[in-house]
């Protein structure tokens, strides 16, 4: 019996075998990319400083002096990043290899299990032709034993590179690169819109109600207790990010910075850590009150992104701190029901009044160059896309015939002209657009930076009293001090939270635990991370 | 036993010369028979030797300044250097007590309700009514971790989470359970046991399966009640699966896994929440040190070993089976 | 007597208690379907409790639609058929010899196999195994590497020595093989046991997707799990990063991808409770 159970299970897995076999091909979506001819030439990109040469395959825009294609005989090259969706089958592999001449081997990876999947691959000893994620230490130990290529000795062939990070921003190779100022790693340029993050309200029911926005932190205050009274059942301030809630409001007290709890007190000229500092207790203090009032969410520290946004979504809550995209987020999902819904943008609250910068050239990815045979092609493919005509090609398309511009200069898809919302992640499941490790230079007339009028309002209201936090100095450690830092961190950083927290959540701390803490937190190391910092500070001015 | 009565009974008849043939061809046929078993054996053997004992060599990861391109043989030797840092951490003692007492809570609360379930399930007539109960308490073995912890947190949410509703309806204040560290526990084992205890009770049932229905028609015949056929019957019949588990158990006690301490865990409960596996993980976040991993995951291991070879040897003590 | 009548006190007892454990479990079951038949406004503004409101099946659509699901759906049932029927292969034949009281040298096998179980180095030095042995890319290296789970190994063990001695001595009289008692006579008689690790191994081999991630490169290879992860964007990180600006997905669509990887084993497992629903006779004995 047992024998015929197991012959049908055979029987039933070679059959499978034999029909997952048939079913072959096409999986990718087809949806046809242009096959004749190239795109009528585009116009040339904003800005772009460099003349760009004559000839044919110049309708293809700015390439910044590069001659397309890039190699005189087909040449495929392996490129592993993270997408959730296979691109190999989309527009971009296909325009590439038109342009370039290259066939791009797009190996895409989740998210979820990237890290993984990048370092098994490394240790089978076979590096995809560029990649990227490997945090920056490792990179730089990869590139002195040259298992990557250190893209500055390139730099002559590399126009486009050159001009951005040569020519213009030398200090990229001061902060990133290594002890012998080689760059492993190729920098993605003005990729942030200005302002990505913030305060943000339900004007609607602030209007309802009277209650002016607020300019300063007494007038949030008053604000939020107005809006208690009214609605006694809720929390106005809610809050999905945890303890991360310190590190975004450390900004308006003064005391924030990307290396939080650590901070450059530009005043000072040096490096601080934020969580013994006094305006760091304001701003805990300032918290404590909206908490001890019901003004905070007392879930703040633990909610969770859905209840969180069934309590923004309802009258439960009305502040929050947050991405900026939620703005029309939540109002195409709930504007249905609620065609008043109005989420909009606020000022900072603190007493500086000011909110996070975000750099101009981001370095978090660490795209890199494995050094293989095909190195060369490597480099200029990723020197192409960061070209006028290279970015605009990964963050917009093929002009003409993925999109048009429409007369105030912004893209049009016809073909996804039923789809409500078209952004980056339609344009990558679409096309394989804005694949991360792909926009090195991102065009910003793409669909990314068209801001919403709530957005451009929140755009505005920072721009205009230049309310941005001046960005902390990028600090270059050597591998001794990353260890140290990391050493010292992990349970300083775990003290610093659980003071923070309970100075909050619990009645009875005040100002006798606050002096303990300070004493403790030297203990655990403050003093001796600092010092780190600020040795590495002292090599960074020098270095300039 | 008819053949050794027999073979015994040869042998006292015909002294010596056939005694020692017969011993000869009784020790052939074991031969034969080991030869057999071992035969079978082999696919088994290889098997471990390739996946389970190959990849061995990659545990001196611990020892090494393990760096990924350089490769597990040739990167550096570094000794005791990440025993040592582990040791000396401040929180080691904490994070130490934190792990083991999670473990052990776990084990020994979540223990008893698989067979209880199993044994509650062998005594429902009604043949739908046993195998909807017994599918229903083995789905959450689908969902992930991060659905489960969602839940319990929206669950447990002072504003409007059920059981504080529930609470209140009783007229009582609600509580914020998951920042009050003396509930962290609590929670975590009974959220174990609800995920687990559908899925283990199948093997409890397949061993009760196995005991001989014989036995239950003679107590039947005797007069006893259902809960002393429990008693009698049921409960010593799986003791050995019971001994078995519990002694596979024991092993596991010291490795509480990140993910569910992570998506559970806040500023409030680290005290007694954080545990081996989250103090790595944050110090994955800072730094990337696969060695350091490798080295904690060691210590892990040895330490599970230690108390699997105690618990192995207490039961045999015991009189019960022990794994080998 | 006790026991004959279906509605005993204890039976009736015994029966709520387990309609209790059974709505704990299937609640959060139910929550999750009915969300994914919901319409987003009401999940989103969380009034979603026991019932769908604003059913609609939008959700499913989207997911049923892609096309990458039928072959991922195949993918998986290939490969958790070939690896469950492997995995029972294996372990039902390892566990004899290791049940087996004279075999030789069997306490330190067990040893040697027990240690495994906690000697683990991690992802790398297995991916390179795997490597070396050529795997990469095929549906071995989803099926060979673990063919034998330890835990697994040791419940068969454990269940073949508690068979009785007399079927056994009973074959050896006639003359039996080993080979002909582990087939003819054991694994017939191991049913329950063979069912309850062969739905572990089934579960297993269904919702395991790290490992296809890892090692099949090609994305025609990739199981159901792998795929429907595919669909969702679980942005729970707190950076500014693209991915989370780009869109949160729905939770209905989150929580249809769940429900429709539920399924097919929900299907499955009546199959497999046969096995051990009723005591196994043991007629070779003659009593």
């Amino acid at each position: 019996m047992t024998r015929k159970l197991w012959g049908l299970v055979l029987a039933l897995s070679l059959t499978l075998t034999a029909l997952a076999g048939c079913s072959g091909n096409d999986t990718g979506n087809n949806k046809g990319a242009g096959p004749n001819q190239s795109a009528p030439a585009s116009t040339e990109a904003s800005g772009s400083p460099e003349a760009s040469s004559a000839p044919s395959a110049n309708d293809y825009g700015d390439t910044g002096g590069l001659t397309l294609p890039l190699v005189d005989k087909p040449t495929t090259i392996d490129w592993m990043l993270v997408s959730e969706f296979p691109a190999n089958d989309k527009l971009i592999a296909k325009e590439i290899e038109k342009r370039t001449g290259i066939k791009v081997n797009l190996i895409t990876v989740s998210p979820t299990t990237y890290p993984d999947k990048l370092r098994v691959t490394i240790a089978s000893g076979k590096l995809p032709d560029i990649f990227h994620g490997l945090n920056p230490a490792e990179l730089k130990k990869l590139g002195q034993q040259k298992a990557v290529v250190a893209i500055n000795d390139y730099a002559d062939m590399l126009p486009n590179f050159k001009r951005l990070y040569i020519d213009e921003n030398p200090w990229i190779v001061k902060s990133y690169g290594d002890e012998s100022g080689k760059l492993y790693s190729w920098p993605i340029y003005k990729m942030n819109r200005a302002v990505n993050h913030g305060m943000m309200f339900r004007k609607d029911v602030f209007e309802k109600n009277g209650i002016p926005e607020w300019t300063d932190t007494e007038s949030f205050y008053q604000a939020l207790k107005k809006l208690k009274e009214v609605y006694p059942d809720s929390y106005p301030f809610a809050s999905k990010n945890k303890e991360y809630i310190f590190k975004s409001l450390a900004y308006g007290w003064g005391v924030g910075g990307t290396n939080y709890p650590a901070y450059y007190d530009e005043n000072a000229k040096e490096w601080k850590y934020a969580a013994i500092q006094p305006e760091h207790k304001e701003m805990l203090d300032f918290l404590k009150k909206l908490y001890n009032e019901n003004l905070l969410d007392p879930e703040f520290l633990t909610d969770t992104p859905d209840s969180w946004t069934s309590k923004m979504t309802s009258d439960k809550s009305f502040v929050t701190y947050d991405w900026i995209g939620r703005m029309e987020l939540f109002r195409n999902q709930v504007g249905a029901q609620n065609p008043d819904y109005d989420l909009r943008y606020g000022l900072p609250i603190g007493p500086t009044g000011r909110t996070l910068t975000l750099p101009e050239t981001d370095m978090s990815l660490s795209i890199t160059v494995a050094n293989g045979p095909k190195k060369e092609v490597a480099l200029k493919l990723l020197d192409y896309l960061t070209s006028p005509s290279g970015a605009a090609l990964v963050t917009l398309g093929v002009e003409g015939e993925t999109f048009n511009f429409d007369a105030n200069g912004k893209p049009v898809y016809p073909e996804l002209a039923d789809v409500p919302n078209v952004d980056i992640k339609v344009l990558d499941e679409r096309y394989g657009l804005w694949l991360e490790g792909m926009y090195l230079a991102p065009d910003h007339r793409s669909v990314y930076y068209n801001l919403t009028e709530r957005e451009q309002e929140a755009q505005d209201k920072i721009i205009k009293d230049n309310r941005f936090e001046t960005l902390d100095p990028v600090l270059n450690f050597t591998d001794d001090e990353i260890a140290a830092i990391a050493e010292i961190q992990v349970s300083l950083e775990k003290s610093a939270q659980e003071f923070n927290a309970r100075y909050i959540l619990d009645k009875s701390h005040g100002e006798s635990q606050w002096e303990d803490w300070k004493t403790n937190a030297v203990k655990l190391g403050t003093t001796k991370l600092i010092d780190i910092f600020n040795e590495a500070q002292k090599r960074f001015d020098a270095a300039k | 036993m008819r053949n050794t009565n027999a073979e015994a009974v040869r042998q006292i008849r015909q002294p010596d010369a056939r005694t020692f043939r017969a011993r000869m061809s009784a020790t052939a046929k074991h031969l034969a028979r080991d030869k057999q078993l071992f035969v079978l054996f082999i696919p088994c053997l290889i098997f471990y030797a390739m996946f389970r004992y190959g990849p061995l060599y990659g545990l001196i990861i611990a020892f090494k300044d393990y760096n990924v391109f350089t490769g597990i043989l040739d990167s550096p030797w570094v000794g005791f250097k990440h025993f040592e840092r582990f040791f000396a951490s401040p929180d080691f003692f904490v994070l130490f007590r934190n792990t083991l007492l999670l473990g052990l809570l776990t084990m020994i609360c979540a223990f008893p309700f698989p067979i209880l379930l199993a044994v509650m399930l062998n005594e429902v007539r009604l043949s739908w009514f046993k195998r909807t109960i017994q599918t229903a308490s083995y789905l959450p073995t689908f969902l992930s971790v991060v659905i489960i912890s969602s839940m319990i947190i929206d669950f447990l949410s002072p504003n409007n989470g059920l059981i504080n509703r529930v609470i209140q309806a009783f007229g009582f204040q609600a509580k914020y359970f998951l920042i009050d560290p003396d509930w962290f526990r609590p929670i975590y084992v009974m959220s174990e046991i609800w995920s687990t205890t559908g899925y283990e009770a199948i093997i409890y049932l397949a061993a009760i399966s196995g005991i001989s229905p014989t036995l239950y028609e003679a107590a039947k015949v005797d007069g006893a009640s259902r809960m002393r056929m429990i008693r009698h019957i049921t409960l010593p019949g799986l003791l050995p699966t019971m001994l078995i588990i519990l002694i596979l158990k024991t092993g596991s006690v010291i490795r509480v896994g990140y993910e569910k301490v992570l998506l559970l865990y806040n500023s409030m409960t680290y005290e007694v929440a954080d545990v081996f596996s989250t103090y790595v993980y944050r110090k994955g976040l800072l730094e990337s040190n696969y060695s350091f991993g490798a080295a904690v995951g060691m210590f892990e291991a040895v330490v599970a070993m230690t108390l699997l070879l105690a618990a192995n040897y207490a039961s045999k003590r015991l009189g019960g089976n022990g794994i080998w | 007597m006790v026991g004959q009548r279906k509605w005993s006190p204890f039976g009736i007892l015994n029966g709520l208690v387990l309609i209790a454990v059974a709505v704990a479990t299937l609640y959060p079951i139910l929550y999750i379907t009915a969300v994914s038949l919901s319409d987003t406004a009401s999940v989103t503004q969380g009034k979603v409790f026991l019932w769908p409101k604003g059913f609609n099946l939008s959700a499913y659509a989207q997911v049923l639609t892609d096309n990458k699901i039928p072959r991922a759906y195949l993918n998986t049932i290939y490969y958790t058929s070939l690896g469950t029927f492997l995995n029972l292969l294996f372990t039902a034949i390892a566990a004899y010899p290791l049940s087996q009281p004279q075999f030789f040298g069997r306490k330190w096998w067990m040893l040697a196999i027990v240690v495994t179980m906690f000697l683990q180095p991690g992802i790398i030095p297995n991916f390179l195994i795997v490597q070396k042995l050529g795997l990469l890319d095929t549906v071995w290296a989803l099926v060979l590497p673990n063919a034998i789970w330890t835990f697994e190994l040791i419940i068969l063990k454990s269940f073949y020595e508690s068979m009785s001695k007399a079927i056994r001595e009973a074959a050896l009289i006639d003359g039996a093989s080993e080979y002909r008692i582990l087939f003819n006579i054991v694994i017939p008689l191991a049913k329950p046991a063979l069912a309850s690790i062969g739905l572990f191994y089934f579960v297993g081999h269904w919702n395991s997707f790290f490992i296809p991630m890892i090692y099949l490169n090609d994305q025609t290879m990739h199981p159901l799990q792998v795929v429907l992860r595919g669909m969702l964007i679980f942005s729970e990180g707190n950076t500014a990063s693209l991915v989370d600006a780009a869109a949160l997905a729905p939770q209905a669509l989150k929580n249809a991808t769940i429900v429709l990887s539920m399924i097919p084993v929900l299907m499955i497992y009546p199959f497999a409770q046969k096995y051990f629903a009723k005591g196994v006779t043991l007629g070779s004995e003659k009593g």
